[in-house]
């Protein structure tokens, strides 16, 4: 069922209901940029369109691009969101604590991301495509900030260990040590055995004996690790008990042999070639990863977990950047940088949940039929107009009238247009029976500006200071009761 | 039918927060602004419209009757003949739900001042039946768009259109010499078109002597003229369930094209004096092994039999399984048994299809068939059965089939029983020809996978020594059989010639008419496209000492001419 009612016809002529009209969205964008740069300049911020409609925008060009299937549109899609989505959000929930300026701001910023919705035709099946998409981006950024933590402080353990294993002199503690190390390296053997592609990459004809040989060298590798480890649960006991040196001081050569275990050149090559196979067996699985066949669904939530985890490392290789170029060179841009990554840094971490607030309160609309599913940008948009408008209410009461009368019409020639385009397709030319509403919609409200501005003077200039407040609640009951013949 | 339309919800709640938060907070501007959204509500509830009277409406059907797959141009013209002007009037004519529109769009709007027209033009592709257009719908609106009354005027001009099988193929009393054997071969013979010399033989009749030939060498020779002879032709037309498949909504299967390509070819082929027989496999007919048979002969009364034929072979539905065979009739396969069905139900057709429901299961039924789903999943042992039949039918035309005869398969190669079938005729000693209807949309990938096949399967019918067509959309049908036809004739001439006294008829020789031998067009094309396609077994079967060609005589001579 359309929004106008039900089609007109039935659906076997031709296709789906297509996008609302253009010229109907023409006149409602207009609307909405004129009412914002006419406030911007009367406020003295001509910025007051372009910066909100750029965060606007391109968080709805990311919603937009959800809609493809592609893992590079994916991608700019989550990416969009991520960054410009969640500065729109910040901007929307944050701007209110300013004041009736900041409501206004507000109220333009969604009035703006309303008419971009309507334009890329994003109901609510792009909305909730949105929630879910932002909410796994934003849960693989805190992932694999996690998972990057966790990598981190096992690689400084790692490298504890094994400067103290190389600096230790006392024998338990050098055969510890390196029954440690050789553990640690038969287990990475072990995932790179495991991991590596070395059976795929044999020749047919020598694939069985390589199997082979790999199976056993699994199976010793496997019984060896244990066995070390066997000999570093010993020797630890025995050097806790002191049973290791009264056996082997009497014996200089194996004295010095078994402290030098844990020397440098001894425990450094097993550590290069242990960490070797971990990185071998990274490439490997990633490489696998990559050249996997998804579906379409898999690469959507791939893209958006790709999508986290860059800039998790975006975010880490600028920390880098900046710590050593303070560190090491002290230059002014680092600090300027640091100013900068600071602020995506809070971004990344405050803009998602806020992006998930705001789409989210959307979405909840949707689902509860306040907001109509497919006029959910129009909607969107006379909202903002409407909060634009009680931001203006303690400044000026002509914005409020322009806003009101910008939100009708946008409203208005908005749902219009898709009632039009639901009733007819999108082939036929509706160009002149569009204009025509266009024209009556904002001849009303031009009349309904001048007639609130009448009144505005009429109680401010001829009644000033004679209205009481009881007066003012009469005339508010009074408006309501007007509306119970009209119904809308 | 006029209703309100409610869009100033959003309105009413606006005032209603409007009112709240301006006597909540004192702010008088707040609250005065609840008049904005308070006007917009009056202009829409203030909105009225009343069903327009002066409004002509005019459609226009062209061409109708028009055959199977023939797109169709529909012009629907809403002049405002009153004097008040209508602000939004939107109008959507009332396409038939089992055609589809390919082309332009059947809806419009416009502000039609007294005077103003608005004209829809758009096209449909025609499929087998007979369609009635409904009046269109208009609806109009009031200034505010709140009140809509909707209407459907009469309607002038074309009311239906008509889709047969021989609707672009004349009756055959005006295209047909009825004179039999207009197809040349390539063996000489008695005719006007000199052809070669041979050397005299004493039964020669002596006004075929070249006298010239005497002067000249004082040996007698004699003249040689292009035979033309008169075939057997066996239309056979695939109307197997797995064929009753479109290429899109609203297109006509391509049993439907099949039969269409048929019907045509009978028709030029009886009108040229041939023999033509028909059958449709695939189905349970009256004759032998279920077929629907009719023996070849010629006449006026032959076409209407055969015609006959292929509209059963396009709407008859499989008797085996009512349940089946109902949802074949409402799928859209034919029109007409759906309104012989209700006609003898004692219901009216127009109101049996203006009743919406009945209109909406019709349009499920043929979505879900027109996607490929709309098949009934039939038992495996129902799909063995038919293919039994179907075999046991080939087969059954190797022994009906006169001697002398060819074949003609009209099919869509979309399995490959035809490419058995025709390299059992092979086998059988039939001479046999394909005209492959395409129905494959080669727009996703399975569809050229699709499209891959079918196009092996008609090279799979070449490799056998048929001649496969490949009617492509888009293709006239009169070129496709004007070249499938008279390059078979060539091809198996030498067959007819050497069943003498069966298909060749060598006495209906005397019968052509000598004002008439040089032939149409199509004789024209038939000898180009013999060129290309007498390098088979067929031209090699030619006796030698008949052959004398202008070549050999020259060299026979030693040049001296």
């Amino acid at each position: 069922m359309s929004l106008a009612g039900p089609r007109l016809d039935r659906p076997s002529a031709i296709g789906d209901e297509g996008r609302p009209r253009a010229i109907s969205l023409w006149i409602a964008t207009l609307v909405i940029v004129a009412i914002t740069v006419a406030v911007g300049a009367a406020l003295g911020e001509p910025t007051l369109v372009t910066l909100p409609a750029t965060f606007a925008g391109l968080a709805v060009a990311g919603i937009a691009l959800l809609d493809r299937t592609s893992f590079v549109q994916l991608f700019v899609g989550h990416t969009l969101i991520v960054t410009f989505g969640s500065v729109f959000a910040l901007l929307v929930l944050a701007a209110p604590l300013l004041g009736g300026p900041g409501i206004a701001l507000a109220g333009f910023t969604v009035a703006l991301f309303g008419i971009a919705m309507a334009w890329a035709d994003v109901g609510g099946d792009g909305t909730k495509r949105a929630v879910a998409s932002c909410f796994v981006t934003y849960a693989a950024v805190l992932s694999s900030s996690v998972f990057l933590l966790v990598v981190t402080a096992f690689g400084v353990l790692g490298w504890a260990i094994v400067v103290v294993v190389t600096e230790t002199s006392s024998i338990g503690g050098s055969v510890v040590g390196f029954a440690l190390v050789v553990v640690g390296a038969g287990c990475s053997a072990l995932i790179a055995l495991w991991v590596l592609p070395i059976r795929q990459l044999t020749p047919r004809s020598r694939r069985d004996r390589v199997e082979s040989a790999l199976s056993s060298a699994r199976w010793r590798i496997g019984i060896g690790t244990i066995a070390t480890f066997g000999v570093l649960i010993a020797v630890a006991i025995a050097s806790i008990f002191d049973l290791l040196g009264p056996g082997v001081s009497g014996v200089p050569i194996l004295e010095s042999l078994l402290v030098g275990l844990s020397a440098p050149f001894v425990v450094w090559p097993i550590v290069g070639l242990s960490l070797l196979a971990l990185f071998a067996s990274a490439v490997a699985v990633t490489l696998r990863l990559l050249t996997r066949r998804f579906g379409t669904s898999a690469v959507r939530w791939s893209s958006a977990v790709v999508v986290g985890v860059s800039l998790v490392a975006f975010v880490v290789g600028m920390a880098i950047i900046v710590i050593l170029g303070m560190t090491y060179f002290n230059l002014i841009g680092a600090a300027m940088a640091a100013n900068a990554a600071s602020i995506v840094v809070v971004i990344l971490v405050a803009g998602p949940p806020a992006f998930l607030i705001v789409v989210g309160l959307v979405l909840v609309g949707v689902l509860l039929r306040i907001v109509p599913d497919r006029a959910g940008g129009p909607a969107l948009a006379a909202v903002g107009l409407v909060v634009a408008a009680i931001g203006f209410g303690s400044l000026s009461p002509v914005l409020v009238f322009v806003c009101l009368a910008g939100a009708a019409v946008v409203w208005d020639v908005s749902t219009f247009g898709l009632g039009l385009t639901a009733e007819l397709g999108h082939l036929p030319d509706t160009r002149r029976t569009e204009l025509f509403h266009g024209v009556l919609s904002v001849g009303v409200g031009v009349v309904a500006v001048l007639v609130a501005v009448a009144l505005e003077w009429v109680r401010t200039d001829v009644f000033g200071g004679v209205v009481a407040m009881g007066a003012v609640v009469a005339i508010g009951f009074g408006a309501l009761i007007l509306l119970t013949p009209l119904r809308g | 039918m006029t209703w309100r339309q409610h869009r100033w919800r959003g309105a009413v709640a606006a005032t209603i927060l409007l009112v709240a938060l301006g006597v909540a907070r004192g702010n008088g501007a707040v609250l005065l602004g609840a008049v904005v959204p308070l006007l917009y509500v009056a202009y829409g509830a203030l909105s009225r419209a009343s069903a327009p009277e002066d409004l002509v409406v005019r459609r226009t059907i062209s061409p109708t009757p028009a055959p199977p797959g023939r797109p169709v141009t529909v012009s629907l013209e809403v002049e405002n003949d009153g004097e008040r002007t209508l602000t939004d009037v939107r109008v959507a004519d009332a396409v038939p739900a089992d055609l589809a529109v390919t082309g332009g769009s059947p809806r419009g709007s416009g502000t039609l001042e007294p005077g103003d027209r608005i004209v829809l033009e758009y096209a449909v592709v025609a499929r087998r039946g007979e369609y009635e257009f409904d009046p269109p719908q208009v609806r109009v609106r009031g200034l505010g768009a709140g009140a809509v009354v909707t209407t459907e005027p009469a309607v002038d001009g074309d009311s239906s259109l008509a889709c047969r099988l021989d609707a672009d193929a004349p009756p055959l009393e005006q295209i047909g010499t009825g004179r039999i054997g207009q197809l040349t071969t390539d063996r000489p013979g008695e005719g006007l078109t000199f052809h070669s010399t041979r050397e005299y033989r004493p039964d020669d009749p002596a006004d075929r002597i070249d006298w010239r030939h005497y002067a000249k060498r004082g040996s007698l020779a004699t003249v040689n003229y292009e035979r033309q002879v008169a075939a057997t032709v066996v239309l056979v037309v695939d109307a197997r369930e797995p064929n009753r498949v479109v290429a899109g909504p609203g297109r006509p299967t391509a049993v439907e094209l099949s039969a269409y390509a048929a019907t045509r070819a009978l028709t030029d082929l009886l009108a040229h004096g041939h023999d033509v027989g028909v059958a449709a496999i695939g189905l349970s007919g009256p004759g032998p092994a279920g077929l629907h048979w009719l023996e070849p002969a010629s006449g006026s009364e032959q076409r209407a039999r055969g015609l006959e034929i292929f509209r059963d072979a396009t709407g008859v539905h499989d008797e085996r399984d009512p349940e089946q065979s109902s949802e074949w009739s409402a799928a859209g396969t034919s029109n007409w048994e759906r309104r012989d069905r209700a006609e003898r139900a004692g219901g009216d057709d127009r109101a049996e299809r203006t009743n919406g429901r009945d209109r909406t299961e019709q349009a499920h039924r043929r979505n879900r068939a027109e996607q490929g789903h709309g098949r009934m999943e039939r038992t495996a042992g129902a799909a063995d059965v038919d293919d039994r039949r179907a075999d046991e039918q080939i087969r059954k035309l190797i022994e009906l089939a006169p001697a002398g005869a060819q074949v003609a398969l009209f099919s869509p190669l979309l399995d490959d029983r035809p490419v058995e079938a025709v390299e059992t005729w092979r086998g059988g000693g039939l001479p046999s020809i394909v005209l492959s209807p395409d129905v494959v949309p080669e727009n996703t990938v399975s569809g050229q996978y699709a499209q891959i096949r079918r196009r092996t399967r008609l090279a799979r019918c070449q490799s056998v020594g048929t001649r496969a067509v490949d009617w492509r959309r888009g293709t006239p049908l009169p070129l496709i059989i004007e070249y499938a036809f008279s390059a078979n004739a060539r091809l198996s001439s030498g067959r007819l010639g050497a069943n003498a006294g069966s298909g060749g008829r060598p006495g209906d020789d005397e019968s052509v008419d000598p004002w008439e031998t040089d032939g149409d067009g199509s004789d024209a094309s038939a000898r180009v496209a013999a060129g290309a396609e007498t390098t088979g077994s067929d031209a090699g079967s030619m006796p030698e000492d008949e052959a004398v060609g202008p070549a050999t005589e020259r060299a026979e001579t030693g040049g001296e001419d």
